[in-house]
């Protein structure tokens, strides 16, 4: 009977509910209560929900020249590209409804491919672009998408930037005939156009004709005035006048690339939308107030997400209440902060991020700024991040002028703390003329030109001296007392750079802790078209070295050696103007024209958004000792598009070569669409259900011919029950097999495919399996009864094939694939070329999704293969097996023939195998040779499921077909991996142990050769009923796969921790955890009780040479000794912290005299990267302490007595100890890789972690090898 | 069966109170028949030192092979043993019949790969894989390679006539 009760409140607290229903089952033993599964995680759990965001502070130094330049030189021809708001590669026509109209604009009416215009009244997008562009407004359309002048849920205008007159710009003109009427819709020779002084207009004139005489309105229904000017009447002497404002998104004609659709329409969209859910912005700029008398800049919108979403910890994202558009819509709020627009003085009905980089300098008809005290502005953006406040007389509004300085925006005083998380990146990303003005009242100025007298908030402040560190840039620079006297001219500084240089090399925060800096990025827009060198050009040396890479133990204060050039310019390129040309620093971008500026503002988010990558990578290496070509391979992945990487890096002198040999992502993308059609991928085709058994037996290419049509009608669904074209669903494919054609990319967001960062799917759960010449020892296989037919596994060894075939790893990503890369890391060789991939059938339903844009991430192939060479019957012979599961991505696991990886064909896809009843196959298959004659594979019912009964299957290891089904009376838990056992050392499985979610242990034997006699033995059977060999306590599930082995008397042992970390919640630790255990079980063929146990206690934690260290126990077994366990907490009783919800859920290692197991747990602070881990090492036997050191505690590169630890220093009797347990200090770490004769003789255990970061423990090796005794015979 | 074996190679930990004692009573004999040896005269001494030459000769040599033999495990052991070629699963019935005769090579034998100076012929060996030992400490859901072996080299000395036979068991990890 089912209590269904129990099941409506799983959801919100599986593990409680496991807990009753687990004591119910137990005392009354007749009302079985029904466990019933949790929803597995589809995100890694250790994410934390999304991750950490990053601080982005945009300082705008926006002067007048900057806003009203000219974005694009140069005389007009088609063949160049001119960027604005206006599409280049569309055509335009003028809709006219008044003088002065605010609905004058163009729309567009046709694209073009030449950008050349026939149409009647049809203008040049192109060319418009190329006329009245001023510099912010492509500054403008790449950050926001423009400034939208009309923004409706199915219009969007924008407007260009105002032009008050200040200053002086030149008119355009545009000549020859054929141009112009390209351009045009003119006929004429020659067309001028004027945007000086009009605002947000422009104004033409045709032929010879005045672009300022007897000037009108441009209105193509007038029939009188358009026939006379399209036919180019000369003479005419008038001059036309039109709003420069531009429907946009109009899909009835064509998309732009940077449209995002909404429920009624697109609207365009700039990298600051796109990186909303991982960055968060906030905006510096100056008052509107010309002259010296007006110092820095001020807020005008804190730091903020501005999406819809915000992050919130281990709560993961909840809505944004200052959300800056409509959800649903896409329009702009106009007011999306209501208290800063109405706490400032004057008239502000405008607020947020985007509305003021788009606005600023549009609502009035005020002059634009004169004066730019750049290094100020910089140094307001410094204090926020320091939490120094805001300085008052920045700030302080007063008189008659206060809507002109307010500009109509909020100035907040009132400052919040802009670093929510200790691990959060931060960067301040500015745009600029390089002349600047009256910038010198800063901290430890020492020129002040004509500045007002100092604040007492800057004079104050002692955190940086500016004239110090600007010096110090000076000196790396080559460039003397750069800190001291005027720059370059206006009573400017580089101050900023040296506040740069201070923001990135020293503590922002030490109230905090660890340390928090800031990068800056500045982009130089060129002013007058100059380009200024290295010693005339501030923003050159703040981006420099305000961006460098920073080497271990750099000092800026004692540093006198110039950057090494690695250091900042990785990019390659020169940027050169006029006579300056320099190396560019990586940080420093130029916008000199529309094109570079968009180009320029792309690449520093993308940069920026780098420096927030979350990942998270396992380890395999390429041999278990230490040889010359000793390779460490690393799998990790991006969790910001979902990417993957592996890695293959040398270990020298154990450590991991931090320069890779290969990247198998790269290689993979820089091959083009074309020579995608050359990957060899291959499939199953759909598995086939008989009586309830799923099974695929045929294989296929992933192409469109190779599917069949159920696979191909899976491509097409819409995810809401209905399909897309054929077509659609054959470029789907396409994409999925890498082609990036239809692929948006930050340039085009309008491609109908999901943006990937690489053609390489994220690997998470998949650890790469290393397979070359691994020793299966199945020499005397053919001695043991019912394999008498098998030939030798040497000869097989030895043959040309399997000594020819190049190392490889096997992996599965979450791109839908499981991958076999090249491992080789010989130069030269092939290393990290991909051999082949593998979709299984059982993940076609989903693989859809990856090509939506809106995808959510879920698995796909999460699982780890198993390889082994098996018998696979006198036809195939003996080949090299691979035995993979989609893990949570799906419910099949799969049999592939790797023994000739360079040369798979779809014969070698052995089978795919489901069953009604199997569940997420996260847990591993097992492959071993079975004492009925054959290889087999044991694979059990996993997770997700609903059986009263867990089920262990056994198939054919050459066909799939089921050769045994056991069930196990887990009565609603769910069964993790099986673990088949050879114990007397014939190669043959003897016995199966699978444990469940209840925390029961239960065993098969195996070892008869009629498969009907397998069942439990007598002594854990009641009636007919299996019997657990041992029960862990209330609450303890067991999820991690099981270690058995012998100890030094012979006994068997089985080795297992508690705890989960894969369904939904597992991540929040509550209040009062289940307390989970570590067990060794010794097996005697009858039921082990856990009060019959020996117990290890967790005695002590410290921390000594900065290593986080654990004393264990050393009590001594009974004389009646079952086993051990140790509790995974540092009980209070031990002055000890008590339960923090640690758990082991990965495998144990046993090595000689030791059990190695790593544990989690886990975290909400998500700059913990999900949790921490301890590596824990006792003896195998009793789970004490071991008698001698294996951590090289004091880091002297030896293990020795010297690393025995004093626990207790207070205690005067007490001695140094070895550690029993290691923090490696870098996040959740799974299984280490074991790597002897590492460093002198001792071994490496190479861990990852989910930092992202691997590192390499050095351990005290195994017992010593060699003679053991010797005699003479004669 | 197994723990017969484990016990016989394995460490002996914790059970050697008991061998210093015998050890004693070996030393106490040995020097026992130093002694008496020394009093047998100076007659056969002139003809017992070539002797006693030629089976030290024969000695470092079975050595000396039996060194090659170890070094042949190391880093990793043969793919495998075939009851061939030197290489043997433990007490296979076609291994040599040494130390009773030392000319027969069995189902064949691996000689010593350097040039030992002096002997009559190069010294011969082979190893014997220990299998059914299954290594405590080792995963069994894992091929657990054996780790024990039993080396045994014949050398000769200056005539074919005098031979020693040494045998060894070597761990490998």
């Amino acid at each position: 009977m089912k209590h269904s009760t129990s099941s409506s409140c799983e959801k919100q607290s599986p593990v409680r509910s496991r807990l009753v229903s687990f004591s119910v089952a137990f005392l009354v033993g007749i009302s079985p209560f029904q466990y019933s599964s949790a929803a597995v995680s589809q995100v890694p759990l250790f994410l934390g929900g999304g991750g950490v965001p990053g601080n982005l502070v945009l300082t705008p130094s926006v002067e007048w020249p900057t806003i009203q330049s000219l974005a694009n030189l140069g005389d007009y021809e088609s063949t160049s590209k001119f960027e604005g708001y206006f599409d280049p590669g569309k055509c335009y026509e003028y809709s006219y409804d008044g003088s002065n109209d605010p609905d004058n604009h163009f729309f567009p009416s046709s694209v073009t491919a030449d950008r050349t215009c026939s149409g009647g009244d049809e203008w040049s997008g192109n060319f418009l672009n190329w006329a009245a562009t001023q510099t912010i407004d492509p500054f403008r359309k790449v950050l926001t998408g423009g400034y939208r002048v009309k923004d409706t849920p199915t219009e969007t205008w924008l407007e260009k930037a105002r032009h008050p007159g200040q200053g002086s710009l030149p008119n355009k003109v545009i000549s020859g005939l054929s141009l112009v009427q390209g351009a045009t819709p003119f006929s004429v020779n020659k067309v001028t156009v004027r945007i000086h002084n009009l605002e947000k207009d422009m104004r033409f004139s045709l032929g010879d004709d005045g672009v300022n005489s007897s000037q009108q309105q441009y209105d193509p229904d007038d029939i009188v005035q358009n026939t006379l000017l399209k036919a180019g009447v000369p003479a005419i002497q008038r001059s036309f006048r039109a709003a420069v404002r531009v429907k946009v998104c109009d899909s009835s004609v064509g998309l732009e690339d940077n449209c995002k659709g909404y429920s009624q329409g697109f609207k365009p969209e700039g990298v600051l939308q796109q990186n909303s859910d991982r960055i968060r912005y906030s905006v510096f700029g100056f008052l509107n107030q010309n002259g010296s008398g007006r110092d820095g800049g001020v807020m005008r919108a804190r730091q903020k997400y501005i999406g819809p979403e915000k992050f919130a910890g281990a709560a993961g994202f909840i809505d944004n209440p200052n959300k800056e558009w409509d959800p649903i819509t896409g329009v702009l709020y106009t007011n999306p902060d209501p208290n800063d627009a109405s706490s400032t003085s004057g008239n502000v009905t405008n607020s947020g991020v985007i509305n003021y980089l788009n606005k600023f300098g549009q609502l009035n008809t005020n002059n634009h700024k004169s004066q730019d005290p750049v290094s100020e502005l910089y140094y307001a953006a410094t204090r926020y991040l320091k939490n120094q406040g805001n300085v008052s007389t920045y700030s302080s509004l007063s008189g008659s002028d206060i809507d002109k300085f307010t500009d109509g925006f909020p100035v907040i005083s009132s400052w919040d703390d802009p670093m929510q998380f200790e691990c959060q990146p931060n960067v301040i990303l500015g745009i600029g003329d390089v002349n600047t003005h009256d910038d010198g009242n800063l901290p430890g100025t020492s020129y002040r030109g004509d500045e007002p007298t100092l604040p007492t908030e800057v004079s104050s402040d002692s955190s940086v001296n500016v004239t110090t560190m600007t010096n110090k840039v000076g000196d790396l620079e080559g460039i003397n007392n750069l800190g001291e006297g005027q720059f370059t001219g206006r009573q400017n500084t580089a101050y900023i750079a040296g506040l740069a240089y201070d923001n990135h090399t020293v503590d922002l925060r030490p109230d905090l802790a660890g340390e928090q800096t800031a990068s800056t990025h500045w982009v130089d827009v060129l002013e007058n078209q100059v380009l200024r060198g290295p010693a005339q050009n501030q923003y050159y040396l703040a981006a420099k070295y305000g961006g460098f890479d920073i080497p271990d133990g750099f000092d800026p204060l004692t540093r006198t050696a110039a950057l090494p050039e690695a250091l900042w310019h990785t990019n390659g390129q020169t940027v050169s103007l006029g006579g300056t040309s320099f190396k560019r620093p990586d940080n420093f971008y130029i916008a000199g024209e529309a094109d570079r500026m968009i180009e320029s503002l792309r690449e520093a988010f993308k940069n920026i958004s780098s420096e927030l990558s979350s990942s998270s990578s396992s380890i395999a290496a390429n041999s278990t000792s230490l040889q010359n070509d000793t390779a460490v391979y690393q799998a990790s992945f991006n969790s910001a598009r979902w990417d993957g990487e592996l890695t293959a890096s040398a270990l020298v002198a154990g450590e991991i070569s931090p320069t890779p040999i290969w990247q198998a992502s790269g290689i993979l993308d820089a091959k083009t669409d074309v020579e995608m059609d050359n990957r060899n991928i291959l499939t199953a085709q759909p598995m086939t259900n008989t009586s309830g058994v799923l099974l695929s037996t045929t294989g296929s290419e992933f192409d469109w011919a190779g599917l069949t049509p159920a696979q191909q009608d899976a491509l097409a669904a819409d995810g809401s029950g209905g399909t897309v074209s054929t077509a659609v669903a054959q470029d789907r494919l396409e994409y999925l097999r890498g082609k990036r054609v239809n692929e948006r990319s930050d340039a085009n967001q309008i491609l109908p495919f999901r943006q990937r960062d690489s053609r390489l799917g994220d690997i998470i759960n998949s650890s790469p399996v290393y397979v070359h010449q691994s020793n299966g020892g199945y020499f005397r296989l053919n001695s043991e009864p019912g394999y008498s037919g098998v030939t030798s596994y040497a000869d097989f060894r030895a043959s040309t094939t399997y000594q020819d075939r190049p190392p490889f790893l096997l992996v599965g990503a979450n791109d839908g694939m499981l991958h076999a890369f090249d491992a080789s890391v010989a130069t030269g060789g092939n290393g990290g070329e991909e051999l082949f991939a593998f979709v299984p059938a059982g993940v076609y339903d989903s693989l859809w999704e990856l090509t939506d844009p809106e995808y959510s991430h879920r698995y796909y192939v999460d699982g780890t293969p198993v390889v082994t060479d098996a018998w696979l019957g006198s036809t195939l012979g003996w080949r090299t097996l691979a035995v993979g599961t989609t893990g949570a991505g799906g419910r099949s696991v799969f049999a592939l023939d790797v023994t000739d990886p360079e040369s798979m064909t779809s014969t070698d896809m052995l089978w795919e195998f489901s069953h009604d009843e199997m569940g997420l196959t996260m847990q591993k298959p097992a492959v071993f040779a079975l004492a009925s004659g054959s290889f087999g594979v044991a694979v059990s019912s996993g997770y997700e499921t609903s059986l009263t009964n867990g089920k262990v299957w056994f198939l054919e290891a050459s066909t799939g077909q089921v050769i045994k089904e056991i069930s196990i009376p887990t009565n609603g838990a769910e069964l993790g991996s099986p673990t088949l056992i050879d114990t007397n050392a014939d190669r043959i499985a003897d016995r199966m142990y699978v444990a469940d979610t209840a925390g029961k242990l239960w065993r098969v034997d195996i070892d008869d050769s009629s498969v009907s006699n397998w069942e439990a033995p007598s002594g854990l059977t009641s009636g007919n009923t299996m019997q657990p060999l041992f029960e862990a306590n209330t609450g303890q599930a067991i999820t991690a796969d099981l270690t058995a082995a012998l100890n030094e008397r012979g006994e068997l042992m089985v080795f297992f921790g508690t705890g989960s970390f894969q369904d939904v919640g597992d991540n929040v630790v509550g209040n009062s955890p289940v307390v989970e255990s570590f067990y060794g079980i010794i097996d005697r063929g009858i039921p082990v009780a856990r009060n019959t146990l020996l117990e290890q206690e967790i005695l002590d934690q410290v921390t000594a040479n900065g290593n986080r260290l654990r004393l264990v126990s050393d009590n001594l077994p009974p004389s009646t000794y079952n086993g051990w366990y140790m509790d995974l907490l540092w009980k209070t009783s031990n002055d000890g912290v008590g339960a923090q919800g640690e758990r082991v859920v990965s495998q144990a290692i046993v090595r000689s005299d030791r059990v190695i197991f790593p544990t989690l747990i886990p975290a909400e602070d998500p700059c913990l990267a999900g949790g921490t881990s301890w590596l824990m090492e006792v003896d195998l036997y009793n789970g004490g302490q071991l008698d001698y050191d294996v951590f090289d505690v004091n880091n002297d590169g030896k293990i020795d007595s010297g690393d025995s630890v004093l626990f207790d220093p207070d205690d005067s009797d007490d001695e140094p100890e070895p550690a029993s347990g290691i923090d490696p200090d870098i996040g959740i770490i799974q299984k280490p890789t074991i790597i002897e004769d590492c460093v002198d003789g001792d071994e490496c255990k190479i861990v990852s972690g989910s930092s992202g970061n691997a590192k390499v423990i050095q351990e005290e090796g195994i017992d010593p090898v060699g003679r053991l005794n010797w005699e003479q015979l004669r | 069966m197994q723990n017969n074996y484990m016990s016989q190679f394995s460490k002996p930990a914790g059970r050697e109170s008991g061998s210093v004692l015998l050890v004693s009573l070996i030393m106490l004999l040995l020097l026992t028949l130093v002694a008496v040896g020394g009093m047998q005269g100076t007659i056969l001494q002139e003809r017992m030192t070539g002797n006693l030459r030629d089976r030290d000769l024969a000695f470092e040599a079975a050595e000396a092979a039996l060194r090659d033999g170890e070094q042949s495990l190391e880093p990793n052991v043969p793919i495998s043993f075939p009851n061939s070629n030197g290489l043997y699963r433990i007490s296979a019935n076609n291994r040599p019949d040494w130390p009773a005769d030392p000319a027969d090579n069995g189902n064949g034998v691996t000689t010593y790969g350097g040039t030992f100076p002096g002997v009559s012929a190069q010294p011969r060996y082979y190893i014997e894989q220990i299998d059914s030992i299954v290594p405590p400490g080792c995963d069994l859901s894992t091929y657990c390679e054996p780790v024990y072996y039993r080396i045994t080299a014949v050398g000769a000395g200056g005539s074919d006539n005098t031979n020693a036979v040494i045998t060894t068991v070597y761990r490998t990890k």
